[in-house]
């Protein structure tokens, strides 16, 4: 039962950096990833809608689940948490507003809305993760920011087709790498074996993608920031005190069975249906 | 003000925040779908601007209601622990269903039919409003189990501090999530009924030039919307008193009720009018007067709504879950000082939203169907889009 109840919350926790920590990343760097703004909005425009809403489901199945871990987990990461969700709201309404007026002012307003929100995100994540592991806050931040820009880099040159993100994503490969790797070896607080196979399995992925995207194999550097971004929720899960699911938790394992197949049916589609290059602006 | 007063006022602000938007959402994505799908039907080019141009208010305002449902999420972790550690098991569920079986379901189609014009069949894109409209009422109907049971508890154990599932038909047919959910569902197409009609009157008082067809027949949709709902709203907010009312009340709880039913008269008032109105298709666009009392309504079932609401919350103090748990050990004991930082700032970002909102709706609202940007023809599309991953 309480297996069962892991590996869903682990689902959809993946789920959230793998495929969010695309669309937060454009956020961050959306300065410096093209030209056009609007155009490298419309690069995770279709997506991040359907992308944050993993982490609502996240959430949601962690209340009902576990109840006492999830009282405990948001006592400990409760300044993190509030600037998190802060920083999310004001990267959405970014989002959102930014093409709703015309006007310099009111788009530049936005903007800075969308990157600072982004970051802001990005870091909260390190900083929550450090809290639960016990030490190591600012290293973590360091490298959930670089491991989220990289990540978006990298998904903003398969979409756009440019050079820029390729460009930026090689140089923050390295940072993202070392950055990383040092601290999936910290947060093993003294027992190297339990998260040696997370530095190893960062390294290589870092590196896999710094080489592709160095003979532009974009799909496969992306394929390799994927699995290094499914990482950070593992190695906070590494660090969680054992918890034991809820006692009746029937109901809410019969829904998630039967929903999760068609969740991801439709998000399929939207992916299926938005696969193309970017061609010009969108919505936003 | 402690910081258990500064917990509720924080709750009462983002909640409250919400609310508004998430009436009005519910509404007018249930009258888009509608629009949408008679314009699929007969190819009619008035209706599918209608669509466009009320679909891009509604997207307005959905992205506003989202990012305020995000912090609602995670508040009753960050704020009321008490809520999930004794009540987790029964409170927890319906909240994780909402999350999987709407919200989750809600955004992803909705990312669809916003981005998905010109790429999805006509009748495709139909369908995806519709998932998107149905699933914000699976939405409501959970949010609304939840908070039945703090009101009415039904279907659970005790054992030892903590609450057990007992019965999850029970918990899930509580009549006290679905007589309000009846009013609610009621309540939000006068929301978007009477928004329809006041922005269409505003735009018909002034001639609405070319726009007369387009801005009569959004006035005949919010109207019918009126019709059709306002009895029903009434119903069933009458109805689900049985599970509000009280011996006493605080004096706050029932200046709100006195205000709830002023508003209520005011609407089946303009409702009968509307009625007599819709009758003739002549009569319909005579008169400036009814313009005006229809610009003037627009705001009034948002004041039911809220004022309806805050009745129902605060009549049930000082019990978070009536007869099991009291409101003030459920909040999370942390420092004065942080709860302050955090109402202080959240409420400022809510306040600002709610203005920025306000005032976007407002010229997209004016500014008529010509300048949607929603759904406009995108520039050269190749047929074969290139893969990009």
């Amino acid at each position: 039962m309480t297996t069962f109840a892991y590996a869903l919350l682990g689902f959809f926790a993946i789920g959230y950096f793998v495929l969010a920590g695309a669309d937060i990343g454009v956020g961050m760097l959306l300065p410096v990833l093209g030209r056009d703004r609007r155009l490298t909005i419309a690069a995770i425009a279709p997506f991040f809608l359907g992308n944050e809403v993993w982490l609502v489901a996240t959430a949601g199945l962690l209340t009902a689940l576990f109840p006492v871990m999830e009282g405990d987990i948001f006592g400990r990461v409760w300044g993190a948490v509030v600037v998190l969700v802060t920083g999310w709201i004001v990267r959405d309404m970014g989002l959102w507003l930014r093409g709703r007026r015309d006007g310099s002012g009111w788009q530049a307003f936005w903007d800075w809305s969308t990157v600072v929100g982004s970051w802001a995100v990005a870091a909260s994540w390190g900083v929550a993760i450090g809290v639960l592991v016990g030490g190591g806050g600012p290293l973590l931040a360091v490298t959930t920011c670089a491991l989220f820009a990289l990540h978006g880099s990298v998904f903003a040159a398969l979409r756009l087709g440019a050079e820029a993100p390729r460009t930026l994503a090689r140089r923050v490969a390295p940072v993202a790498l070392v950055a990383g790797v040092a601290c999936a070896l910290v947060a093993s607080a003294g027992h190297f074996g339990r998260t040696a196979p997370y530095a190893v399995a960062i390294g290589a992925l870092l590196l896999l993608a710094w080489l592709a995207l160095g003979t532009r194999r974009h799909a496969v550097a992306l394929a390799a920031t994927a699995l290094a971004m499914a990482t950070v929720p593992l190695l906070a899960a590494a660090n969680l005190p054992d918890a034991t699911a809820t006692h009746d938790a029937t109901l809410t394992f019969t829904v998630t069975a039967v929903m999760t197949p068609l969740l991801v049916a439709a998000q399929a589609w939207v992916w299926w249906t938005f696969r193309g290059r970017v061609r010009g602006p969108s919505y936003l | 003000m402690s910081t258990l007063s500064l917990a509720r006022f924080l709750f009462a602000v983002t909640a409250g925040a919400h609310f508004l938007f998430v009436s009005l959402t519910l509404g007018l994505a249930t009258l888009v779908a509608i629009m949408e799908t008679r314009a699929a039907a007969n190819g009619d080019s008035v209706r599918l601007r209608m669509v466009r141009y009320w679909g891009q208010l509604y997207v307005i305002n959905y992205a506003v209601g989202i990012v305020t449902g995000l912090l609602l999420e995670f508040q009753f972790g960050l704020v009321w622990p008490g809520l999930t550690d004794h009540a987790g098991d029964v409170f927890g569920a319906p909240l994780a269903l909402e999350t999987l079986v709407a919200f989750f379901v809600e955004s992803t189609f909705l990312g669809l039919w916003i981005f998905g014009w010109h790429r999805l069949g006509r009748w495709a894109h139909v369908a995806v409003i519709w998932v998107v409209a149905l699933t914000a009422y699976v939405s409501a109907y959970f949010i609304l189990v939840a908070n039945g049971f703090l009101r009415h508890p039904v279907g659970f154990l005790r054992v030892g501090d903590a609450l057990r599932v007992d019965s999850a038909a029970k918990l899930l047919t509580n009549p006290a999530a679905l007589l309000p959910l009846g009013h609610v569902a009621a309540g939000a197409f006068l929301v978007a009924g009477f928004f329809m009609a006041g922005v269409s009157a505003w735009h018909l008082r002034r001639g609405a030039g070319e726009e007369l067809e387009f801005y009569r027949r959004s006035l005949r949709v919010g109207l019918i919307s009126v019709v059709v709902a306002v009895l029903p709203a009434l119903v069933f907010g009458a109805l689900q008193l049985v599970f509000v009312e009280e011996p006493e009340v605080s004096v706050f709880a029932e200046v709100m009720a006195e205000v709830m039913f002023l508003a209520e008269f005011w609407m089946i008032g303009v409702g009968v009018a509307a009625l007599v109105k819709l009758l003739s298709a002549k009569r319909l666009l005579r008169g400036r007067a009814f313009f005006r009392i229809l610009m003037m309504t627009l705001p009034v079932p948002y004041v039911a709504m809220l004022t309806g609401w805050l009745y129902r919350e605060d009549a049930r103090q000082p019990w978070l879950i009536e007869g099991v748990l009291r409101t003030k050990d459920a909040v999370r004991p942390m420092s004065h000082a942080a709860m302050l930082t955090s109402t202080i700032a959240i409420s400022a970002l809510f306040v600002a939203l709610t203005v920025v909102n306000i005032v976007l709706l407002r010229i997209h609202a004016r500014r008529g169907p010509d300048a949607t940007t929603l759904g406009r023809e995108e520039p050269v599309e190749s047929l074969e889009p290139v893969p990009s991953f």
